[in-house]
C-alpha cells in the first residue's frame, strides 16, 4: 500500500470520528453540521470511480451504524459521490480534469459552490429518508437549508485551516 | 453478446452505483419497516464502546445532578416502604412481575425525527427487545436492538413511537405518540370526549402495555375535542427532561410475556 492511500484510510476514519464525537455535539437548535462529507469533496479527483464509490458508501454506512439510521447516510454519500464530477465541472469549468485543483487555489466562490452543491444535496437526501414521510417535507426542507449553511460553512473554515498549515 | 458485455463494462460505475444505492435504500426501508429486526444498530460492540468512553467523560459533568435525583428516589421508596407492612411484602416479593435492570445511557440524542438513543446493557445481562425503559421522573422509550453489551432504544421522541397510557384520575386509555416538534411535548391520541381531560391532569402508564401500570409519563397542557368532536387531541408535557437521562431501568414484565403467549400462541414452540 502506498502513502496515499494509507493516509486516506486515516482521514477517513479520522473524520468519522471527528463527526461523532465532536460535530454531533455542536448541535445549534436541532441543526447538526454533517462535517463528514469533507472526505467526498476532498478526494483525490484521478482516482479510480469506482473506489471511489465504494469508500464514500462505506463512510455513510459506518455513519448509519453509530446513529442506528439504517442506510440513510450510505445513499446520501453513495449519491454525491456519483454526481461529484457534475458538481467539479460545474464550479470549476470544464478544465478540472487536466489540471489538478488546488483548493488553496481556487477562488473563494468557486469553492463555495462545488461544497454548495455537494453538501445540499447530501442533506437534502439524507432527511428526505430520515422521515421517510412526505407530511415532514417541509421539515426536510427547512433542515436542509439550514444545517447546510452549518456544513459548508463548517467545512470552509477548517479546509482553510487546514491548508494554510500545509504551505 | 460482445456488445452486451462491453456496454455493461463501460458502463460499470453506474451499475455498481446503483447496486450501492440499491443496498442503503434496501437498509433504510428495512429499518422503516421492521424496528426490531434492524441490520444496522448501535447496539454492538465497536460503537457502544466508543459511545461509552466518552460518556465517562460527561458523567462527570453530570454527577451532582444525578446524585440528587438518586437521593430523592431512595426518599420516596423508603416512604413508600414503610407504608406496607413489612412481612407481607417480603411473601408478595416472589410474585412481583416485573424486573428492573438498571443501565446507564451512553448516547442520547432527541434534535431529530428519529431519536434512538444507546444504554450500556445487552442480552448478557438479560434484556430483550419490547422492553420498557423508564427513570425515577418517568418513561423514556422501548428496546429496539439488542447487542451482546448494548442496546439500542426507541425514545418515545421517534416519529413512530406509540406507547398504551391512561388518565390517572379516570384511566381512560389513550396512545402517546410524537409529531416531531418540541421534545419536551407529546401528543396523546384516541381519548374519547367523555374522558373530560383537563389541564394538568397526570397521565400514566397503561394497564396492558410493556410498562409497570401506573408509571408517570406527564401532565397535559392543553386539551381540545377534534373536528369530529368525539376525540380529545391532547398535548402532553414529559415529566423526563429527555435532553438530561443518565440512568434508567429496563423493565422486564414477566406477566407480559404470558399474556402474549395467552393471545397469540405460537404452535412453533
Amino acid at each position: 500500500m502506498n502513502k496515499e492511500v494509507v493516509l486516506r484510510i486515516l482521514f477517513f476514519i479520522l473524520l468519522v470520528l471527528l463527526q461523532v464525537l465532536v460535530f454531533s455535539n455542536m448541535r445549534i437548535g436541532a441543526y447538526v453540521p454533517y462535517v463528514y462529507v469533507l472526505f467526498i469533496i476532498l478526494f483525490p479527483i484521478k482516482s479510480d470511480r469506482a473506489i471511489f464509490l465504494l469508500s464514500s458508501f462505506l463512510l455513510g454506512l459506518s455513519l448509519d451504524f453509530f446513529f442506528s439510521s439504517g442506510g440513510v447516510h450510505a445513499a446520501a454519500c453513495t449519491i454525491i459521490a456519483y454526481i461529484r464530477p457534475q458538481a467539479l465541472k460545474f464550479s470549476f469549468g470544464r478544465s478540472y480534469e487536466f489540471q489538478t485543483i488546488k483548493l488553496s487555489k481556487v477562488s473563494i466562490a468557486a469553492k463555495l459552490a462545488y461544497f454548495s452543491i455537494l453538501v445540499v444535496i447530501h442533506h437534502l437526501v439524507l432527511f428526505l429518508l430520515e422521515t421517510f414521510n412526505l407530511s415532514f417535507i417541509l421539515f426536510s426542507l427547512k433542515n436542509t437549508l439550514f444545517s447546510s449553511i452549518y456544513t459548508v460553512l463548517l467545512c470552509l473554515v477548517l479546509v482553510t485551516l487546514f491548508s494554510k498549515r500545509k504551505e | 453478446m460482445q456488445q452486451v458485455i462491453s456496454y455493461l463494462l463501460k458502463k460499470k460505475n453506474f451499475l455498481f452505483f446503483i447496486l450501492l444505492l440499491g443496498i442503503s435504500l434496501a437498509l433504510t426501508i428495512q429499518s422503516h419497516r421492521y424496528h426490531k429486526s434492524k441490520f444496522i444498530s448501535a447496539a454492538n460492540d465497536i460503537t457502544g464502546g466508543l459511545y461509552e468512553s466518552v460518556n465517562h467523560v460527561n458523567e462527570f459533568i453530570n454527577l451532582d445532578n444525578y446524585n440528587e435525583r438518586l437521593l430523592k428516589e431512595n426518599a420516596r421508596l423508603r416512604k413508600e416502604l414503610s407504608n406496607y407492612n413489612f412481612h407481607s411484602t417480603v411473601n408478595d416479593l416472589k410474585e412481583v412481575p416485573y424486573e428492573f435492570i438498571p443501565a446507564k445511557l451512553i448516547e442520547n440524542s432527541f434534535h431529530k425525527k428519529n431519536n434512538i438513543l444507546v444504554i450500556n446493557k445487552g442480552a448478557k445481562h438479560g434484556v430483550t427487545t419490547d422492553m420498557g425503559v423508564i427513570t425515577t421522573n418517568g418513561i423514556v422509550g422501548v428496546i429496539e436492538n439488542v447487542g451482546e453489551n448494548y442496546s439500542t432504544v426507541l425514545s418515545v421522541l421517534h416519529i413512530q413511537s406509540q406507547i398504551n397510557v391512561q388518565l390517572k384520575k379516570t384511566n381512560h386509555i389513550g396512545s402517546l405518540l410524537w409529531n416531531g416538534e418540541s421534545p419536551f411535548i407529546v401528543q396523546l391520541e384516541d381519548i374519547t370526549k367523555v374522558a373530560s381531560v383537563k389541564v394538568n391532569d397526570t397521565i400514566v402508564t397503561g394497564n396492558y402495555s410493556i410498562f409497570p401500570q401506573g408509571i408517570n409519563v406527564g401532565k397535559v397542557i392543553k386539551a381540545a375535542l377534534d373536528q369530529t368532536q368525539n376525540y380529545f387531541d391532547v398535548e402532553v408535557e414529559l415529566f423526563n427532561d429527555m435532553s438530561n437521562i443518565g440512568y434508567v431501568y429496563v423493565v422486564n414484565n414477566k406477566a407480559l410475556k404470558e399474556v402474549n403467549q395467552l393471545l397469540n400462541p405460537d404452535p412453533n414452540e
